[in-house]
């Protein structure tokens, strides 16, 4: 049976490996998000067959990253078959980055490095990210950035330029349709260059566009759960008009060869 | 289960001010995403009749629909006092003789730009309530306060809200409980388990799946039915039972 076939039908695709490669954990300030603990987590991944996901606690990404980075340590140790973990930074606190940094990535199954610029109101390449850039060059390990509109993609190009050994994963593909075309530019140009399909509203056809301009080989399945749910995006690519092999690049193949270095 | 039968209630196609690469425009690509899609019936209006004018787009609807059974038209109606539109009984005796049974209104100021508060859609609001006809708007063109007002100055008429977010629970909750005749469309149901959320709290009876094809990608939306961990009845009244019950109550 195809995949188009089984995402009609509601059957969760367990005969393919799944890994979401942007994924959070806990609640959010701004709006309910229900269900947002490892177990609720884990109840979406098994609908739709997601065998495992890189998560970043929304405590993280705003006022907490100790609280956050905890709750994801707790869930990876819980759960080691179904989550692995990102070390969630924030940059107004520079004193503390290299010991997280070293902490948590000693906890095995952190594998990357997530920054929210946005979320903590500076550039992607302000100064006080180079420990997690310098790091990321050091191991090869994928860095996960909220990468939002054009200025934000030009700006990872200069990142991409100057550290060639860690792994960039541009969240949300770039979001708006002029990041999004830098953004296909950058990982044909680039091997170290990745985007993730994390859209709360997605327009008809993305995958399709993104496949054909871009490729299926630096495409990664990214939902944002429990941010919002994981079904639309999944469905997105399960029922996209590309081949199956171009949907098992992007739902997993190409993460894992991520995470495998 | 077996895959689910959707009947779509929002979709359009025709040519727009903007159309993004992978989307489409044409009459043809919907009805063929459509079937790739599992819907089998929607209703559709012309986004002429969005973006330019109701009349206009209204007519060009009924005439590019014409030999279509799968779709059904719904109209873009808006207030009558500047002449720019069917008075109410006009309106009611046009849709009775071209057998539409479902509206939409974009009062927004950045789409038709007009109050939708009563000393101004209340005239419009009493018809399609006396005609059991069913009015669907987005949640970008009207505040929730405006929902509490409408629904409550005329709890016969069926408003069905779509295009919401996933950041809107803590609003429509509240609305959802004290607004029986508010209903909600799925396409934005996002939330993190939305639909399983609302289904128990509210019922699948509040429920009505719509695409938002051919700006959103209709295969998003119906995973987000297809994979809900609820009842297999509540799937078929969300994809399709619930609005062939709105329809068939429309006394036109």
């Amino acid at each position: 049976m195809t995949i188009t076939c089984k995402a009609r039908q509601g059957l969760a695709l367990d005969d393919i490996l799944v890994i979401d490669a942007h994924t959070h954990m806990g609640l959010w300030h701004n709006f309910h998000a229900p269900n947002n603990d490892a177990e609720g987590m884990i109840r979406s991944m098994d609908t739709l067959g997601i065998d495992k996901a890189v998560v970043t606690a929304h405590s993280s990404i705003l006022p907490n990253y100790r609280y956050g980075n905890d709750l994801v340590a707790n869930a990876v140790k819980a759960y080691p078959d179904r989550f692995l973990g990102y070390v969630t930074l924030n940059p107004h606190y520079p004193e503390d980055m290299e010991l997280e940094l070293k902490n948590f990535f000693d906890i095995p199954g952190f594998v990357g490095i997530k920054l929210h610029p946005s979320c903590h109101g500076v550039p992607i390449d302000y100064k006080n990210y180079e420990v997690a850039y310098r790091f990321a060059d050091d191991t090869g390990c994928p860095v996960l950035i909220h990468v939002w509109g054009l200025g934000h993609v030009l700006t990872v190009k200069g990142l991409l330029d100057k550290y060639k050994n860690a792994k960039f994963i541009m969240g949300h593909g770039g979001a708006d349709l002029e990041g999004m075309k830098l953004a296909i530019d950058l990982i044909g140009d680039y091997e170290n260059a990745y985007i993730d399909t994390a859209l709360s509203t997605a327009m008809q056809g993305n995958i399709e566009w993104l496949v054909e301009n871009g490729g299926s080989k630096k495409i990664l399945f990214g939902s944002d759960m429990p941010f919002y749910d994981p079904r639309h995006t999944f469905g997105r690519i399960a029922m996209a008009k590309i081949s199956d092999d171009e949907k098992r690049d992007i739902f997993g193949l190409n993460m894992k060869k991520i995470l495998e270095g | 289960m077996q895959s689910l039968e959707f009947f779509d209630c929002n979709c359009s196609f025709g040519m727009r001010a903007i159309v993004n690469p992978g989307s489409f425009y044409k009459l043809e690509d919907l009805t063929d995403n459509m079937e790739h899609c599992g819907i089998k019936r929607a209703l559709v209006y012309h986004s002429m009749a969005r973006e330019y004018n109701p009349m206009v787009g209204n007519d060009m609807l009924m005439k590019e629909i014409e030999g279509h059974p799968s779709l059904y038209p719904v109209w873009v109606v808006m207030p009558h006092y500047t002449d720019e539109f069917y008075t109410p009984n006009e309106l009611i005796y046009n849709m009775k003789s071209q057998r539409v049974r479902a509206v939409k209104m974009f009062p927004s100021p950045a789409d038709q730009n007009y109050s939708i508060s009563d000393w101004n859609c209340g005239e419009l609001f009493g018809i399609l309530s006396d005609f059991n006809i069913p009015l669907f708007i987005g949640a970008n063109q009207i505040s929730f306060d405006e929902i509490y007002s409408i629904c409550t100055a005329h709890p016969n008429l069926k408003l069905i809200l779509t295009d919401i977010t996933y950041r809107m629970d803590r609003n429509l909750y509240p609305l959802l409980k004290r607004l029986p005749n508010l209903y909600i469309e799925t396409m934005g149901c996002k939330a993190h388990d939305g639909i399983e959320m609302m289904c128990k709290k509210f019922g699948a009876e509040r429920l009505i799946f719509g695409s938002g094809m051919p700006i959103y990608p209709g295969i998003a939306a119906t995973a987000m039915i297809s994979y809900a961990n609820i009842s297999d009845d509540e799937k078929k009244l969300i994809a399709g039972a619930n609005l062939q019950n709105i329809l068939k109550e429309v006394k036109l």
